[in-house]
């Protein structure tokens, strides 16, 4: 089952584009990116592109995250239960 | 096509800014782009490889690189293959892919592979299989392509890819699915993908782009991308090392002719039938001719040309030995052989015209002649051309159908979510012939664009998309004529593909089948040949004696027509402004329709010569010239630089040019891109010309000239082509109106006006027509004499078939007696058709009534079914209202497109009087500067370019009296245009002032022009 929270969370970057660690409900450390993707946004409503990370953390979790490319902030996109 | 985002162009020079070595292009299932792909490529130094991304008929795609002339050669033969399988989707069978692999790099993998679809499903043995396939198949020519664009899954698939690489000792290599130049260009590729899959942007779709990762990414970047696979990016420097260029450009494919004269030379063949040819046109070959011949033939032989010139002269033979009407047109007139050939009928010895402006040694382009075929009968000529050179070696030139304002509006606003309803009627209003790029400027020009009821962001972002697109391929088509002939099968240097109506075409337009060595011939359909051969066939009927090569030049009522602007009907001389210029310029000779040939076209217009030029001709402006020697050439255009050989003869005689070489001066003025090219032209010219003795001031006056005039001179001998046939119809127009009009009628669509304006003109020339009557009409309209009789075909929706039953069953049994015996006798066709028949009163000669007909027809044909069955009778017996005038006329209008029992505005008469309208009879004999109401039907408002660049419209105004023209300034048009442009409705009330054309014909300059129904 998976939720869509669409939450903003902070992250914590290893470099310029990778993700470590996000707050959402306490600190996640990111154990490995499962998926990355990038999507165009619906752009003839004036919408940005952004990045997709599906990434599995330490507690086994499975987390989907999104960068706004624009304003780069960050959402807690989907929740895999 | 609906897929690349991004022009060759574009491409090319963003690679070439990046820096990159070599580049392949590798469409979809075409190399439609190959041939400017290589031209741009080498220009900008770069390694140009020509592939192809080719659909397999078992799934996924695979592309194929060629690595010399044989593998191109099996490229072209693949994508033939796939497209004579199926045109709108072409495939590509495993067995075709296996016969054709010599020559070829083969890549496969990607996203959109067989290997990848089967990858993605796990199905690992399968792929393996597949590749092992393959492997059979390309051997070490197979390479795993490896692609990464930001999708999810990409890296799983990227290393099953590997995985499966390796086990099978395959190479991969890295690759970039390159659609568009820049990542912002995505939204293009959005919208052309949309289109293509006819999506909306709101509608998810597989095929849409996910990322704006199909940019063209630069040798950096995509070593970074697959920095943990080095050898994939030094294969891609290993292939392109394998590929050569191909196909080679500027080799030269055309047959040598063949004939039966074994011992004669294919030169002294062609050197034979033009004295031969020159003997009959001409009875006495004098020392100019004799001088010209030999003049133009050593050129000819010199160049290479001899073939093609025996090719044309044989076609128009053929053409000729079968009575099919044609005419040679454009430059080839220019030519001497051409016209001793009978290829053409200009003159070019008598009129002075210059070869040179066909064909020079200097220029040493290929010749291009054009001949214009009876429309009917063009296709009996290509196929002489085809059983004759054979279908391996004879193929049609496409063109590419682009996206302009209109198309790119309508398809962009329904990919955007706008209503078709929307869309429609924004196009409409759209000028016809406007840039898609220039849309912005033309919503806040043209008033009828403004009042649409349109978000103001969502127009703007189609209008910046549409702008995105202008240019854009839309879809291939056949070109008009373009035929090509190749000593080689066409297969080596092409692939083919069938259009709709089952015409093997190039995928290249004509540009680069020239680059490939390949000559277009134009064999083009004229309706106007149809036209005047019908008009010839119904005058022998009655005078069997009559020659249309007979008709005199010199016939003073015809010439009389002409300078009243009577031409309606004429070719070419029919427009608006044509008949405006004939009321000034007073034509007396064929000279003086050549020159209106020339004066009338949108170059002239807004270089300002055609007031000069009537000026000088009625003596109002003295006739000077700035230096003695240009007297010869410019005196018959009155010192008015109108044609473009006079540009050459001015060059040859003041600075001493050779006339190739002036041609080639002119070529470089009419392209000139920049004001230095032309400054550096100029400072050529005049240094010639003082070294000849021309005075430096005179030649650089001369100069600016030449230069003003340049770009907008028309070629004397395509005008002098046209002229003839012009002034014929004239005429024929004049003195057989009956048959000409009735003739013209059978070849719509063609010229300018719609059917009503045609039959009120011969009607207003003294001509009854008659409408289509079952028991009277041909299948063809007919004239004779005084009276014009509709055929049956003039019938909205009527197919011949039909037509032709009507007619043979009334020829071999008859008359009809009644609807009832009609619906026995002929074979029953759409009972929708006999409704239409029924609505016009096509059967007026039997009943007088038409709804009833109405009422009665579905128990008839009912009958005629079931003659066993009760009868039913229903018409008489209801006593149904017959259809009132204005409802009759109405569907004569609809179905006719002409108001066979009164003119639409008849009806409306007494209420435009009442709103003190008068008629436009009235008109005509209104004092100049008169104030007038008028009410009518538009005709052709079209808004030509200007001198000023301001929006002027002329249109004509039909009622039942007649047809007048309108002019409509920029002032009147912004507040009126809506009204004039708007695309459901034909009559309007102009309020306007009455001016004369130098004392003759009147037209009326609108102040104000309101809807009136």
């Amino acid at each position: 089952m998976t939720r869509n929270p669409m939450v903003p969370i902070e992250v914590s970057l290893a470099d310029a584009a990778t993700p470590i660690h996000f707050f959402y409900r306490g600190q996640h450390h990111i154990a490995t990116i499962l998926e990355h993707w990038s999507e165009l946004g619906a752009w003839w409503l004036g919408e940005d592109g952004r990045e997709m990370y599906r990434v599995l953390t330490d507690d086994l979790g499975v987390f989907e995250l999104q960068r706004d490319i624009a304003s780069n902030q960050w959402t807690l996109y989907k929740v895999w239960d | 096509m609906l897929d690349g985002a991004s022009s060759i162009a574009d491409l090319v020079a963003q690679a070439a800014a990046d820096g990159a070595q070599a580049m392949a292009l590798t469409d979809h299932d075409t190399i439609a782009g190959i041939i400017p792909f290589q031209r741009a490529a080498l220009r900008a130094g770069i390694h140009p490889i020509s592939g192809v991304e080719l659909s397999m008929a078992t799934g996924g795609r695979i592309v194929l690189l060629a690595k010399d002339a044989d593998g191109f050669e099996n490229i072209c033969r693949l994508l033939t293959c796939a497209h004579q399988r199926d045109r709108l989707h072409p495939r590509v069978s495993d067995e075709e892919l296996a016969a054709y692999t010599h020559g070829l790099i083969a890549l496969t993998g990607g996203r959109f592979s067989d290997i990848a679809e089967l990858l993605i499903a796990r199905e690992h043995k399968r792929a393996e299989d597949r590749v092992r396939w393959y492997q059979s198949v390309f051997g070490a020519s197979l390479y795993m392509a490896l692609s990464r664009t930001s999708l999810p899954g990409d890296g799983l698939l990227v290393s099953f890819e590997v995985a499966l690489a390796n086990r099978t000792s395959m190479a991969v290599v890295a690759t970039n699915d390159v659609h568009y130049a820049a990542p912002d260009d995505v939204c293009v590729h959005d919208v052309l993908v949309c289109m293509r899959v006819g999506a909306t942007v709101e509608q998810m779709h597989v095929s849409r782009p996910l990322n704006s990762e199909n940019d063209l990414k630069s040798g950096e970047r995509m070593t970074s991308l697959f920095a943990d696979h080095p050898e994939a990016i030094a294969n891609t420097q290993r292939i392109a090392l394998a590929c050569s260029v191909v196909p080679p450009l500027n080799v030269s494919l055309f047959p040598k002719f063949s004939h039966d004269f074994e011992d004669e030379s294919n030169e002294d063949l062609l050197t034979r039938l033009t004295w031969e040819g020159a003997q009959r046109r001409y009875g006495v070959v004098d020392d100019r001719l004799r001088a010209r011949l030999h003049h133009e033939l050593s050129i000819i032989a010199a160049l290479g040309y001899v073939d093609y010139f025996l090719v044309v002269w044989d076609i128009a033979r053929f053409a000729r030995e079968q009575s099919i009407r044609y005419a040679g047109r454009g430059s080839a007139a220019d030519s001497a052989v051409a016209y001793c050939l009978y290829i053409t009928d200009v003159d070019a010895v008598a009129r002075n015209l210059l070869f040179e402006r066909f064909m020079s040694l200097e220029r040493a382009e290929k010749p291009d002649i054009d001949i214009d075929f009876d429309s009917v009968r063009r296709d009996e000529v290509r196929q002489y051309v085809y059983d004759k050179y054979g279908e391996e070696h004879v193929g049609a030139v496409c063109t590419y159908n682009t996206f302009r304002g209109r198309s790119a509006l309508r398809e962009v606003g329904t990919v955007l979510g706008v209503p078709a309803s929307l869309c429609d009627a924004l196009a409409k209003r759209i000028p016809h012939m406007t840039h898609a790029d220039r849309l912005e400027r033309a919503f806040s020009h043209y008033p009828e664009l403004r009042a649409m009821d349109i978000p103001v962001q969502r127009l703007q972002l189609l209008l910046r998309l549409a702008g995105k697109i202008a240019g854009f391929p839309r879809h291939f088509s056949t070109h008009v004529g373009g035929l090509v002939i190749s000593s080689e099968p066409l297969l080596r240097v092409t692939s083919l593909q069938p259009s709709a109506k089952g015409v093997l075409i190039l995928p290249y337009d004509k540009d680069a089948v020239e680059d490939v060595g390949l000559v277009k011939l134009d064999l083009l359909s004229l309706r106007t040949m149809h036209a005047i051969d019908g008009t010839i066939s119904q005058i022998r009927h009655r005078d069997e004696r009559f020659e249309y090569d007979a008709i005199p030049f010199e016939d003073p009522e015809t010439f009389a027509m002409i300078r009243r602007g009577d031409t309606i009907g004429t070719f070419q001389l029919e427009s608006p402004a044509q008949r405006a210029l004939q009321s000034k310029l007073g034509a007396t000779t064929l000279e003086d329709i050549v020159a209106s040939v020339a004066l009338i076209r949108p170059g002239p217009i807004q270089g300002n010569m055609v007031d000069p030029f009537l000026r000088r001709r009625r003596g109002q402006e003295p006739v000077t010239f700035l230096h003695p020697k240009l007297e010869d050439i410019l005196a018959p255009t009155y010192g008015v630089v109108l044609f473009q050989e006079q540009v050459i003869q001015i060059a040859t005689a003041i600075a001493n040019f050779t006339p190739g070489e002036a041609d080639q001066l002119r070529r470089v003025m009419s392209h000139a891109r920049s004001a230095q090219e032309m400054e550096r032209i100029g400072q050529d010219f005049v240094a010639k010309a003082l070294q000849s003795g021309v005075d430096a001031v005179v030649a650089e006056t001369i100069f600016s000239y030449m230069r003003s005039y340049a770009s907008y001179g028309f070629c004397e001998a395509h005008a002098a082509a046209f002229a003839a046939t012009a002034y014929k119809t004239a005429y024929l127009t004049q003195h057989y109106p009956a048959e000409m009009f009735a003739s013209i009628l059978n070849a719509q669509p063609m010229g300018y006006y719609p059917r009503h304006v045609l039959l009120a003109e011969v009607k207003r020339r003294g001509v009854q027509v008659l409408a289509v009557d079952v028991n009277e009409s041909d299948v063809n309209c007919v004239g004779n004499g005084t009276v014009l009789r509709l055929g049956l075909l003039q019938v909205s929706g009527m197919r011949v078939a039909f037509a032709s039953s009507i007619v043979d069953e009334r020829l071999r049994h008859g008359r009809f007696l009644s609807l009832a015996d009609f619906c026995n006798r002929v074979v029953p066709g759409d009972r929708l058709l006999i409704e239409q028949l029924i609505r016009i009163g096509a059967f007026a000669s039997m009943h007088e009534e038409r709804k009833g007909l109405l009422w009665e027809l579905p128990a008839l044909l009912y009958q005629r079914e079931h003659p066993q069955g009760f009868p039913l009778t229903l018409g008489e017996h209801l006593g149904v209202d017959e259809f009132s005038r204005a409802e009759q006329i109405a569907d004569e209008y609809r179905i006719l497109g002409y108001g066979v029992s009164g003119h639409a505005l008849s009806l409306v008469r007494p209420h435009l009087e009442a709103l003190r309208c008068v008629t436009l009879h009235h008109v005509q004999h209104a004092e100049e500067g008169a104030l007038v109401a008028v009410a009518g039907l538009v005709v052709r408002p079209h808004r030509p370019p200007t001198r000023s660049g301001k929006t002027v419209v002329f249109f004509g105004l039909e009622d039942e009296t007649g047809m007048i023209d309108v002019t409509v300034f920029e002032s009147v048009y912004q507040r009126c245009g809506a009204v004039l442009f708007h695309p459901n409705r034909s009559v309007i009330l102009v309020r306007g002032v009455v001016q004369r054309r130098d004392g003759s014909s009147v037209q009326i300059l609108a102040q104000s022009i309101v809807p009136y129904m």
